[in-house]
């Protein structure tokens, strides 16, 4: 019989990035320009296919904002990391999410609605649940990859924050701390947030916070939940046939 | 057998209202109360009835409701295919193999539609044995417990 109960909604990262954040990870603490980042891995044959460019108002050439897949950000740290195998990996699911149905309605809704800063509960319940699918795919995937990232995740909202430390109550309910953003608390407080911690070389630790969303439940599901993963012994029961109880 | 997508004008609210299939174990009560009074808004819930591409649709055996089906894309776990939200045989169908042709119609109509991956799922409650054993004879693996259901997994 299977072991794991289901009775809790998921938090999920926002699915999408830019090439400013890319550049972060691809050289943490550095000064590396967005479009060297994206060349640094077009030149690795891992080039970033965008979801979609939104425009902004009266900015001229600069006036845009090009979405990727935030699975392109592990592809950046793998190359960084020079885990080519796991970074092409990464990049074939991040150009698949890309061209994923989802990722189309996303898009769209980003293009006609969105603005540079389009608000992920908004764009979900707009879109029929577009970007919670999004989401739930591309946390499946770094689930998957997860072994080759070198990362420790957890998600969760920010329940207090307290001078430069910020407390995040995860989904199990503990209490973490996490280093707190320049921005003013007031806004801090109850965001909900995914957190990557990396190791670097020379024994330092990169806490990287990205923004998250809970998905809006659905009134009229049979069966009422959110979206969860399978678990890597739930995906391993998958084609192997099991006798009904009697 | 025939199956058809619900259609409002040609009376099929009032067909669901009517629509029988428990033989009194609570979830089959669960599930005949949800077809009579969830599924056309289920069905008609916009925008996720766009995006999820959920279809609700009926069974004939000559006049009458054989069963009723509703289904849509897979967005409840991380698996690519077609979420089955309920197959119900109606009561006076559960015999002589009618349960199995109907839903062996509706898998073969699965395969003809648009789709992200030949994966199926649905939930079924642990109490359900007929269904489990349905599925199980056609190649679906119990993979997960969700509350008081099980998630059943299959493939098209």
């Amino acid at each position: 019989m299977p072991d794991q109960s289901y009775t809790g909604r998921m938090i999920l990262a926002w699915p999408l990035t830019t090439s400013t954040e890319v550049a972060q990870v691809l050289r943490p603490g550095g000064h590396l320009r967005p479009d060297s980042a994206l060349r640094a891995l077009r030149d690795k044959g891992l080039a970033a296919e965008a979801i979609t460019v939104v425009p902004r108002s009266g900015r001229g050439a600069h006036g845009k904002v090009v979405w990727y897949s935030s699975m392109m950000l592990d592809v950046a740290r793998l190359l960084r990391n020079e885990r080519f195998d796991a970074a092409h990996a990464a990049h074939a699911e991040a150009s698949r999410l890309a061209g994923h149905r989802s990722a189309r309605f996303v898009a769209e809704w980003l293009v006609e609605q969105g603005g540079p800063e389009p608000d992920p509960p908004l764009l979900d319940q707009a879109t029929g649940g577009a970007l919670t699918r999004l989401a739930t795919l591309t946390a499946s995937a770094r689930q998957r990859l997860l072994p080759n990232l070198g990362v420790a995740t957890f998600a969760g909202r920010v329940a207090d924050v307290s001078g430069r430390v910020a407390f995040v109550l995860d989904e199990e309910g503990r209490s973490l701390p996490i280093p707190a953003p320049s921005e003013p608390s007031t806004e801090w407080s109850g965001a909900l947030v995914t957190v990557d911690t990396e190791d670097l070389p020379g024994g330092a630790t990169t806490i990287w916070v990205r923004p998250a969303f809970d998905p809006e439940s659905d009134p009229n599901q049979r069966v009422p939940g959110g979206p969860r993963l399978l678990t890597p012994a739930e995906r391993e029961r998958l084609g192997r046939p099991v006798t009904a109880a009697s | 057998m025939n199956l058809r997508p619900f259609d409002a004008g040609a009376g099929d609210a009032d067909r669901l209202d009517e629509f029988r299939c428990s033989t009194g174990a609570p979830f089959e009560d669960d599930v005949e109360a949800w077809i009579r009074t969830d599924a056309i808004g289920w069905a008609n819930d916009l925008p996720r009835a766009r995006f999820q591409r959920r279809t609700l649709a009926l069974i004939e055996d000559g006049e009458a409701t054989a069963a009723v089906v509703a289904w849509q894309d897979i967005v409840r776990v991380d698996l690519e295919g077609i979420w089955l939200e309920v197959l119900a045989v109606a009561l006076d169908h559960q015999h002589g193999g009618q349960g199995q042709a109907a839903y062996q119609l509706t898998i073969d109509h699965l395969r003809t539609i648009e789709r992200d991956g030949d994966q199926l799922a649905g939930l079924v409650h642990v109490d359900n044995h007929r269904s489990k054993r349905l599925l199980t004879a056609y190649g679906w693996s119990s993979v997960a417990t969700w509350d008081d259901h099980e998630l059943w997994v299959g493939s098209l």
